[in-house]
């Protein structure tokens, strides 16, 4: 039981997708509204992770192991969560948050980072929320 | 005597700041507001961080007016199957009646200088 233990925590992660919380920051409060949501999220990708799985299932572990060094060449150095191929999604966070409030003011914010893990897979997920005063 | 070494594990943690962020700082700082949430976490395994939206409602709670100059910390301290999750966030109280009185005056300055 003391071996398998840490791998059911594994594959219970892996199944349901745990989540974890990256950062959070609290914008001004000015007043209570109607509450605004928006949420934004996309798939990233553990290439280490998932060319180890190619190569366990191809057979070719060796091939996958020099690819998976080669991407990591441009993959390197301080990030939040997998990387992901879709940057520009997030841009669309003010202008979904504006059109929800679209004479009032926007405040009281709470925008966080979230990231959900299915092993080589991943959500990767900005979420803010809100308060519109004044409409 | 041979659980005291399992004991000291349950009892150290090791604490880590995840993310902090300040909002403009007011003028007026006599009344600061402060709130927190926290959440436990067993072994990693967590599905939601929807405890975090109560903060703001905590902190309009103890102001009726404008909370600005917000310093927000997300720390997690880790036991040794725990760990607490824990978003602080301290600002200041600054009443909107008298924020447009004090801008009512700075503009009728600003028209006695022209």
């Amino acid at each position: 039981m003391k071996l398998y233990f840490p791998w059911i925590v594994v594959v219970f992660c892996t199944s349901v997708g745990c989540i974890e919380l990256h950062s959070v920051q609290v914008g001004d409060i000015v007043g209570s509204g109607k509450k605004l949501k928006v949420e934004v999220s996309d798939l990233g990708i553990d290439m280490d992770k998932s060319l180890k799985l190619a190569g366990r299932v191809t057979n070719k572990n060796e091939s996958a192991q020099k690819l998976s060094s080669i991407i990591a060449l441009f993959q390197y150095g301080p990030r939040t969560g997998n990387v992901i191929y879709r940057p520009q999604i997030w841009t669309n966070i003010s202008p979904d948050l504006r059109a929800q409030c679209m004479n009032g003011e926007v405040n009281g914010l709470i925008s966080t980072r979230e990231f959900r893990n299915f092993n080589f897979v991943s959500t990767e997920m900005a979420r803010v929320t809100g308060y519109c005063t004044g409409e | 005597m041979r659980l005291l070494p399992f004991g000291f594990l349950l009892l150290v943690s090791c604490a880590s700041l995840k993310s902090v962020s300040l909002t403009s700082i007011p003028k007026e700082r006599k009344n600061k507001v402060t709130a927190s949430v926290s959440k436990w976490v067993l072994l990693g395994i967590n599905f939601d961080n929807d405890y975090v939206e109560g903060l703001t409602s905590k902190l309009r709670s103890d102001c009726s007016g404008k909370v600005t100059g917000i310093l927000t910390t997300y720390q997690a301290t880790s036991y040794l199957f725990v760990s607490k999750h824990e978003i602080t966030a301290a600002g200041f109280c600054v009443s909107q009646g008298s924020k447009s009185a004090a801008r009512a005056s700075e503009e009728s300055s600003e028209e006695i200088q022209l």
